[in-house]
């Protein structure tokens, strides 16, 4: 390894590995990139190909043609969820806008001061190209019902990772085949030292980054406590079909069943429940949700299911890997300057509030869900973290959604859920009060679809 | 609208009490009606003269005309603050409304311009890239061009320094015309509902008495409402900014008319200058432990730069908070409800979020326990984060000539700002935030303008060849220089 260049060691062979390896070595300069290709993959990360919004920056910020990655890897276009059966109508969690302010006055508190009208979800794009299987891309022309629209990608995980190791091969990514056999740690304990390869190789960098999923045996070698979440999102078990044949499908649907869900994706179908409601299934995978407290700790950190650990009801897989490498990358302690004990915190209070606030995302439509089955009454009763109690007090006393500083969600999409599941404030806005009715109204009408 | 409107009784006819007063009657006309309880016994405080961006919106929303606006309360246009002697006697940055140069990739321009230093290039100084920084040099000021946003070179912002006692006046005017009643009178008692505990109504000196069902306290550093009323315990944050006195004194103006505000450091704390049409104000906000009030008039005096156009007075204060502003039915604004010293100019703008959130948030009925933690989180966020900003001015210092500045430079900080300098000194990151005042581009001019350089930058930066670099520098130096060079005299703006 030659010592100018800053090395880093990438461990693990799905998605999430191929997706850091490339990203690393094509965005930042002077590094050298090498990847350990275990041969284990993560049975929920390689199969759920479901991207929010997020996929399209990262592949931005690679230089990728998004027309390209569509049609080489037979991905498709992805406008939101539908959860279906967990109230007694069904929600739409959609990207992209659900109609403009007015005056300053959020979209939402005038759809509530003109009720009764059509459904929020009328006044989003995505909802109604969703409902009605269709897409198109989003308009650049201001005021135009389409310039609202955003969108996600549902990808072919396999021949998605096929066409990211060609570009990684292309950007300098070295690949490496081989089972590790033992992690060395540094004196201290606090470090990698190398890994120990199963045919006696060693393999030393100045960091190792652990993508590979819940296993992360490189992180798990050295100190790391788990925050657990198996009381509020009860699902522990997967089982996840890739679909040969993609089915044109512009939204994931997530059915409620009676100790669990199914999902449906252009690409996969899975059915995740509680196995203390459920007797086991043949080819479940056990998983448990939360995440690790400090996924980042002196040369080694984890990214992906490794740090993170959610139930797919909501897309965060590939969105939460996006995040962390983007946040490793803004991060980047490069070239010869250890990273400090301030940057380490930095990253991991914010990857900790991010993931967080995706486990109360989550976990809201559990909480609001109207059905009487034991595991639904069990998931309605979860331990609810302080923040999203108030954030729903206050909704329900306001209509307000408070802000937070590290939010992998929108506004928009926060508001549809909690709307979407019935909430309606006790009290209306002042501020919509104020506008004459008959310019809400034109508002209204003008965003209808 | 058949439901009864809310009755809100404003305490206080200083600038945050007209605000409140404009703002609600104009923005929720059906909703509330306004009182405003005001005694011409009692001075305003108004050292809020220079202000934020924000005001502009605020004026916006109340319909103001920027010219009539301009013309009545005596007001220039600001760029930003310019801070002499701070970090070492000698030297002078600022801090602009607006960022510097212009970042390749996502990767910020702080990172290339650092990078630049490191190879020994002549990057100069960090404002250097800033086209507010050098309107300021060059005195000129043109309006930013309506499409200027985002971080391209050209976009800044601008805000105004004015007269605030002529900025009361007009908003009364404002206020008037919108329904608000004044009523003249010293308050002498204050009274709360027996069960709830919720003031009730304010009795005058002439036995007058004024019921409401909001009230809001804009009676300044008193508190009456909040604090003498309903004893809400006041955070003292002195030990971070030890100053507690200010001496104030308008002086003409001599030379030519600066388009930004500067905050001079001096021996026991700082002095302020802000132009306006007619006159100059001055004040030497310091620490009484560490200069008697007749060595800071002197100094003030002496330091002045035209004839003075009014003695010397004094004002007294002290930095912190009051844990919550909302209580009961009681909801303080401005500086009954927390004091930061005018260092950054953020009086009016914590008036203005204040009045914000309140609109945001406004009861029409019994007042929640929901609406009221939205409302102090908000403003608790604001506050801190605006304390930490301004202690940064004075630990980011090398000066140890006094025993004011031996203090502050070594005194204990909080661990939320000691974690964000040393996040910033690694590599130059500035934690982002969805909430509160001062982003990334303010940090950044505070940091680099008092010497907090970063020992290392983004990495990706070294994606650029050194010769590129030097071009691209250069390359930003003389687009700033051509543009500037086409906008009128700062003074020639006003006319």
């Amino acid at each position: 390894m030659s010592a100018e260049r800053y090395s880093v060691l990438v461990i693990g062979s799905g998605v999430t590995a191929l997706m850091a390896a490339v990203s690393l070595a094509r965005r930042l300069p002077d590094v050298q990139v090498v990847r350990l290709d275990t041969g284990i993959t993560d049975p929920v990360d390689d199969l759920i190909g479901a991207c929010r919004p997020s996929i399209r920056t990262f592949h931005a910020a690679l230089g990728i043609d998004e027309a390209d990655v569509i049609s080489r890897t037979r991905a498709s276009y992805r406008l939101g969820t539908a959860l279906s059966g967990w109230a007694d109508r069904e929600v739409f969690r959609g990207h992209g806008m659900y109609g403009e302010p007015l005056s300053g006055v959020a979209f939402h508190h005038l759809w509530l001061r003109a009720a009764p009208v059509e459904p929020y979800e009328s006044f989003s794009i995505n909802a109604s190209l969703a409902a009605r299987g269709r897409f198109a891309p989003p308009s650049s022309v201001p005021g135009s019902p389409m310039a609202g629209l955003d969108y996600g990608l549902q990808l072919d995980l396999p021949a998605y990772g096929q066409a990211l190791r060609s570009l990684g091969r292309v950007a300098g990514v070295e690949e490496v085949q081989g089972a590790i056999a033992s992690v060395q740690r540094t004196e201290d304990g606090c470090g990698i030292r190398a890994l120990k390869l199963t045919d006696g190789r060693y393999l030393t960098a100045d960091l190792y980054v652990d993508a590979d999923g819940r296993g992360a045996i490189v992180r798990q070698s050295l100190t790391s406590k788990w925050v657990d979440w198996s009381n509020a999102l009860l699902v522990d078990r997967l089982c996840v079909v890739r679909k040969e044949a993609p089915a044109h499908l512009v939204q994931d649907i997530v059915i409620a069943s009676e100790s669990g869900w199914r999902y449906e994706s252009a690409a996969a179908q899975a059915w995740g429940y509680s196995s203390a409601h459920l007797n086991g299934q043949n080819g479940a995978i056990a998983f448990r949700q939360g995440r690790l407290e400090d996924p980042w700790r002196g040369n080694c950190i984890a990214i992906g299911s490794a740090a993170v650990s959610l139930e797919p009801s909501a897309a965060t897989g590939l969105h939460t890997v996006c995040r962390h490498i983007e946040r490793l990358i803004g991060c980047w302690p490069g070239h010869a300057s250890q990273a400090t004990e301030a940057e380490i915190a930095f990253y991991n209070r914010r990857t900790a509030m991010e993931a967080d606030r995706m486990r109360d995302f989550i976990q809201l439509p559990y909480l609001l869900n109207e059905r009487p089955e034991p595991f639904w009454r069990a998931a309605a009763a979860g331990p609810v973290s302080a923040e999203l109690t108030r954030d729903l007090a206050l909704f329900r006393e306001r209509g307000r959604l408070a802000t937070h500083d590290e939010d992998g969600f929108e506004r928009d999409e926060w508001i549809a859920s909690l709307i979407g599941f019935g909430i309606r404030p006790r009290h209306l806005d002042a501020l919509a009060q104020e506008l004459p009715m008959t310019r809400i109204q034109q508002r209204l009408e003008a965003i209808r679809l | 609208m058949n439901v009864p409107r809310i009755k809100v009784v404003v305490v206080g006819g200083g600038t945050a009490g007209w605000m409140t007063a404009s703002a609600l009657a104009h923005i929720l006309p059906s909703i509330c009606s306004v009182v405003l309880v005001e005694s011409e016994a009692i001075g305003i405080v108004g050292v809020g003269e220079a202000t934020l961006p924000h005001i502009r919106a605020f004026n916006e929303r109340l319909g103001i005309d920027e010219r009539d606006f301009l013309r009545a309360t005596f007001a220039t246009y600001k760029l930003g603050i310019e801070f002499v002697d701070w970090a070492r006697i000698g030297d002078r940055y600022m801090h602009p409304f607006g960022s510097s140069g212009r970042g390749v990739g996502g990767v910020g321009f702080h990172h290339f311009w650092n990078r630049a230093r490191q190879l020994g290039l002549d990057a100069g100084h960090y404002g250097d890239y800033s086209i507010s920084v050098a309107m300021g040099r060059r005195n000129r000021f043109a309006p930013p061009a309506p499409a200027s946003s985002g971080d391209g070179l050209g976009a800044y912002n601008y805000a105004y320094q004015f007269d605030a006692s002529c900025f009361a006046a007009y908003l009364r005017r404002i206020a008037e015309k919108s329904g608000v009643s004044r009523i003249e009178g010293r308050i002498v008692t204050v009274s709360q509902d027996g069960t709830s505990g919720d003031i009730r109504a304010v009795k005058l000196e002439d036995r007058r008495e004024v019921t409401g069902d909001l009230f809001i306290d804009a009676s300044g550093f008193r508190s009456l409402l909040l604090g003498e009323t309903l004893g809400e315990p006041f955070d003292d944050w002195s030990h971070w900014l030890p100053c507690d006195r200010a001496v104030a004194m308008p002086c003409a103006t001599t030379g030519p008319l600066s388009p930004f505000t500067s905050a001079i450091a001096m021996e026991a704390g700082w002095r302020w200058r802000i132009p306006l049409q007619h006159r100059t104000g001055n004040g030497y906000v310091h620490s009484s432990a560490f200069v008697d009030e007749q060595t800071a008039m002197d100094r003030l005096v002496a330091a002045v730069e035209g004839p003075a156009l009014a003695s010397p007075r004094t004002l007294r204060f002290k930095a912190g908070r009051r844990q919550r502003s909302w209580v009961r039915n009681c909801i303080a604004i401005g500086l009954s409800s927390g004091f930061l010293e005018p260092l950054e100019s953020t009086s009016i703008y914590l008036i203005q979020v204040a009045i914000t959130a309140l609109l945001e948030l406004f009861p029409q009925q019994a007042i929640s326990k929901e609406v009221r933690d939205e409302f102090n989180d908000l403003m608790g966020v604001e506050y801190d984060r605006v304390r930490d900003f301004l202690i940064l001015h004075y630990h980011a210092t090398e000066r140890r000539d006094t025993p004011f500045w031996n203090y502050v430079g070594n005194m204990p900080i909080p661990d939320s700002l000691a974690e964000k300098i040393a996040l910033f000194e690694a590599r130059g990151r500035v934690e982002p935030y969805a909430r509160g005042l001062f982003l990334e581009p303010s940090w950044l001019a505070v940091y680099l303008g008092q010497n907090v350089v970063p020992r290392d930058y983004d990495r990706r930066a070294d994606g650029m060849p050194a010769a590129g670099l030097v071009a691209a520098l250069a390359r930003m130096r003389d687009e700033i220089s051509v543009a500037v060079e086409r906008m009128p005299h700062h003074a020639d703006s006003l006319q």
